[in-house]
């Protein structure tokens, strides 16, 4: 800036401005004593350094950050920051990642470190994150916590190098150590964080940390013969059992839990393993827990082994109608998939052949919305049945469908059961080839399907000896033997028994013993227990909170409508031991007998998911968006870069040159 | 403020008549295109994201912000122009912010070239903005933190290339600050250097999170630089 300039821009007159000390501003300054300008400048400066550092440090616990990413991916959600900050005590987590791993990945460890310092935020000095040094010892860390290494693709202009680390993280909790990783996906050239991630890791650390447990109970009344697998034990379902879910919920898990009676009230979720012919009664209690929110997971087996190759008829569940009026539809026939990826292989003399009745759950095929569901691939269902979902019924009832499995787009339906032992099948035409459903889950209310009727679990009336007066239930007509309902409604509680009522299910109800006794005062249907834990009953265990025990002889309170969780897939044989390998792998790894694919990670996945608290089941389905480019042929690859390289320094010069043509114009 | 304005615009229009911000700011851009389309491949890797870009702006600026600055006092030192400046009635402070913000200008100017990545990006696929918008704006606090620190030392200094090459080793130094600490082995020494370093707060703000701690940093940096070239510049008037 020159001087002329200076002197226009303050305002002065033309021409330089003369220097005129005592009316020049400086004057003042001169006057005044100035002990050592330096000496105080420096001072000054010291001061000023010193505060802006002191700022910085007391400014550095401080998290006060705004998120513009898309899917706010730095930031955690609300139910991890509920979960963390309700951390009874210290919880670490050492993370590790390889030297190895490419610097392309660059971007996903800045993910990482992102998100981990949200939690340790979160927790507020009750969650510790420690990134290990990956020297030798680190390593070796590693290798004792079996942190699993990643096997990683580095593309490059004319090659693909392929390198092997450590990568994964450790939480470490009181005695415990749960072991997560590895967390990068790549596709191609991209790398990403798993979607998961968020939910792994908070889910890992509620399960650790919890004090109050959620019990898992399995049904299951499959025939203890397994003659394909001698040493499976006494249930066809015990590497399930015992190798998988103990492993997992130990003694939270409680096998064997009989339906014949109420379920257990400190049972959060139940995994039914291939009903058989249920009887009503088992029916309602399964409805009552499921009504009392419970969770259920409902693994059908309509066609397995047995009846396919045996020549035997499908298995009727006793479900069926109940699952219908609930808007779940379960067609007779069996579904196959004729895609070349999606069928399974069968072991024949030759060697194993495709088998379409064999299905294979693709990852397209599941839904990557759902944490149970997300990120596995080649799930095995054999012979499962189709599910057709009202979904209009699940709208109207306010029910949150989400169908999780179907076949790919080769789905297909045989309407019978029979000679499914035929290894090959004629390829059906293709009009008639589509996704079929293998999977849904429903969440939100149900009404009981015994609603207005007497209740399965009552015994039934002594034949000999009719109602005096009609049993109380208000506004409910009940119906006397014959099946002739009465004129008008009771309006007074019983004083007998119930009369006899036509089994709803196409069979006849289950006789109870002679020990049951009828209600002495029947309650309101439509009343629900407010202790915390749910209605109790002479059999079930108190809940935290929950009132004196009722009398020994009375009977909890039925629902005729609650909230629950609803999950169904319609094969059973994936879980079983028939297919588990175990007979193959002495160290208990689980394999798939024929084409080596885990079948053990849906069921177990979905188990986890029901059992996780309501915080873990909202969190958000969190991941990093696919951002990729569309590609790009090389005529537009080069028009691209020919815009971008010559364009910028184009538009500067022209601007130069527009500049320097007006300031000649106006000379 | 009107003080300020007026040594801004000044500062402007001599930037414009001149050649060498066209210069400065179409190397910019070459080396960029170079880095992004060539270096990262681009199109090649397939990414709807910026972070290429990102990663090249802290050595960028750290070399293109000390020739941007390197003229601003040094001339008016070795002209003998400064002392007349300062008998002016307009305020050290304003002249100093004057020219930091002309430099900012010439700043933008730069950032504003590599607008072309983004809207390519944003055509080709699915970009997130969020991380788009963080890394210019702390490109242009990374960009003001090495103005500053340029402004301060081509204030202590008559020569032109003294400042531009005594700018240059600050400013990488600034930039290198973390890698000095990993390659010294970590531990705390690196954590402390981590804290320190503009990369690694820039890259803060460049994922698309605009932290309080990163924005108190840079304006520290700029503001203790152009304190410490306003007490320079009076140390002129009475030297």
């Amino acid at each position: 800036m020159s001087t002329s300039d200076a002197a226009s821009s303050a305002g002065a007159s033309t021409g330089p401005a003369p220097v005129v000390p005592s009316a020049s501003p400086a004057a003042p300054h001169a006057a005044r004593t100035r002990h050592d300008p330096v000496l105080l400048s420096w001072g000054t400066v010291g001061l000023l350094l010193a505060a802006l550092v002191l700022l910085n440090v007391a400014l550095s616990r401080t998290v006060a950050r705004v998120d513009l990413t898309e899917d706010r991916v730095y930031s955690v959600s609300e139910a991890t920051r509920r979960v963390l900050a309700a951390l009874p005590d210290t919880c670490r987590i050492r993370v590790y990642w390889g030297e190895k791993i490419p610097s392309s990945a660059e971007p996903v460890k800045r993910r990482l470190e992102g998100l981990l310092d949200e939690y340790s935020a979160a927790g507020h000095g009750k969650l510790d994150v420690v990134w290990v040094k990956m020297d030798e010892n680190g390593r070796k860390e590693a290798a004792e916590r079996n942190i699993r290494e990643l096997n990683v693709s580095e593309f490059s202009s004319n090659e693909v190098s392929s390198t092997k680390d450590y990568q994964g993280l450790a939480i470490l909790y009181q005695d415990a150590v749960e072991v997560l990783g590895p967390f990068m996906e790549s596709d191609e050239q991209q790398f990403s964080l798993s979607p998961s991630l968020e939910y792994d890791l908070t889910s890992a650390i509620f399960k650790m940390t919890r004090t109050k447990k959620a019990f898992v109970g399995i049904v299951s009344d499959v025939p203890a013969a397994d003659f394909m697998n001698p040493r499976g034990g006494d249930d066809k379902y015990s590497i399930l059992t015992r190798q998988v879910l103990e492993k997992t919920y130990g003694n939270d898990l409680r096998a064997g839990v009989d339906l014949d009676a109420r379920v257990p009230d400190d049972i959060a979720v139940l995994l039914v393993l291939a009903p058989k012919e249920w009887s009503e009664k088992k029916a309602f209690h399964l409805e009552q827990f499921l009504l009392r929110g419970g969770k259920v997971f409902l693994l059908l087996d309509a066609v397995n082994l047995r009846t396919a190759f045996g020549g035997q008829p499908p298995v009727k569940s006793g479900l069926e109608d109940w699952l219908k009026a609930a808007g779940v539809d379960l067609p007779a026939g069996v579904l196959g998939d004729f895609g070349k990826d999606s069928q399974g292989f069968i072991a024949v003399e030759e060697g194993a052949r495709p088998y379409p009745w064999w299905v294979l759950l693709r990852k397209p095929n599941l839904d990557q919305g759902n944490p149970a569901t997300r990120g596995i691939d080649g799930i095995p269902l054999y012979f499962p049945g189709e599910i057709v979902v009202d979904a209009k019924k699940q709208q109207e009832a306010g029910r949150k469908l989400s169908v999780l499995a179907t076949t790919s787009e080769s789905g297909w339906k045989r309407e019978s059961a029979y000679g499914l032992d035929r290894i090959r099948d004629a390829m059906p035409p293709a009009k008639e080839m589509g996704k079929r459903v293998v999977m849904v889950s429903l969440d939100g209310t149900f009404e009981s399907f015994w609603k207005g009727k007497p209740s399965p679990d009552e015994p039934p009336p002594l034949p000999t000896t009719p109602p005096a007066t009609p049993p109380a239930e208000p506004g409910t007509a009940p119906v006397v033997p014959g099946g002739a309902p009465p004129a008008t409604p009771p309006a007074t509680p019983p004083s007998a028994p119930p009369a006899e009522q036509p089994a709803p299910m196409g069979e006849p109800p289950a006789m109870t013993d002679g020990d049951a006794k009828p209600p002495e005062k029947p309650k309101d249907p439509e009343k629900k227990d407010d202790s915390p834990s749910g209605p109790k009953g002479p059999e079930g265990a108190p809940g935290d909170g929950a009132p004196a025990p009722a009398p020994a002889d009375a009977k909890p309170a039925r629902l005729d409508t609650g909230k629950g969780v609803l999950v169904v897939l319609t094969d059973a044989e994936l879980v079983s031991n028939d297919f588990s390998g175990a007979r193959n792998d002495a160290l208990g790894f689980l394999t798939q007998r024929f084409n080596g694919i885990n079948g053990f990670s849906l069921v177990p996945n979905v188990v986890d998911w029901l059992t996780g608290s309501d915080d873990l089941l909202s969190l958000r389905s969190r991941g990093v968006t696919s951002r990729r480019l569309d590609e790009v042929g090389e005529s537009k690859a080069t028009s691209i870069k020919g815009a971008n390289l010559i364009g910028p320094p184009v538009i500067v010069l022209l601007a130069g040159l527009m500049v320097f043509f007006v300031r000649r114009h106006r000379k | 403020m009107r003080d300020t304005l007026a040594v801004w615009r000044k500062e402007v229009r001599s930037y414009v008549v001149g050649p060498i911000p066209y210069i400065v700011v179409a190397l910019f851009s070459c080396l960029v295109f170079w880095w992004v389309f060539v270096s990262q491949k681009f199109l090649l890797m397939r990414q709807a994201t910026l972070e290429g870009l990102f990663m090249f702006l802290p050595l960028g600026l750290a070399i293109f912000v000390p020739a941007i600055a390197m003229r601003m006092w040094s001339e008016e030192i070795r002209g003998r122009t400064l002392e007349t400046l300062l008998t002016m009635p307009v305020r050290v402070r304003s002249l100093v912010m004057g020219k930091f913000l002309a430099g900012m200008t010439v700043v933008a100017a730069c950032l504003l070239v590599t607008t072309g990545i983004a809207i390519t990006a944003g055509t080709l696929g699915n970009l997130d903005m969020g991380p788009v918008w963080g890394g210019y704006f702390g490109a242009l606090l990374m960009g003001g933190a090495f103005l500053a620190l340029s402004l301060w030392i081509s204030s202590r200094t008559e020569n032109q290339i003294v400042a531009f090459l005594l700018g240059l080793f600050a400013c990488l130094a600034l930039a290198g600050l973390d890698y000095l600490g990993l390659t010294g082995g970590g531990g705390s020494m690196a954590n402390l250097l981590a804290q320190v370093s503009i990369t690694n707060r820039f890259r803060g703000i460049a994922r698309g999170v605009i932290d309080l701690r990163d924005l108190v940093y840079f304006v520290s940096v700029i503001g203790f630089f152009l304190y410490l070239n306003v007490e320079s510049v009076e140390n002129r008037r009475f030297a």
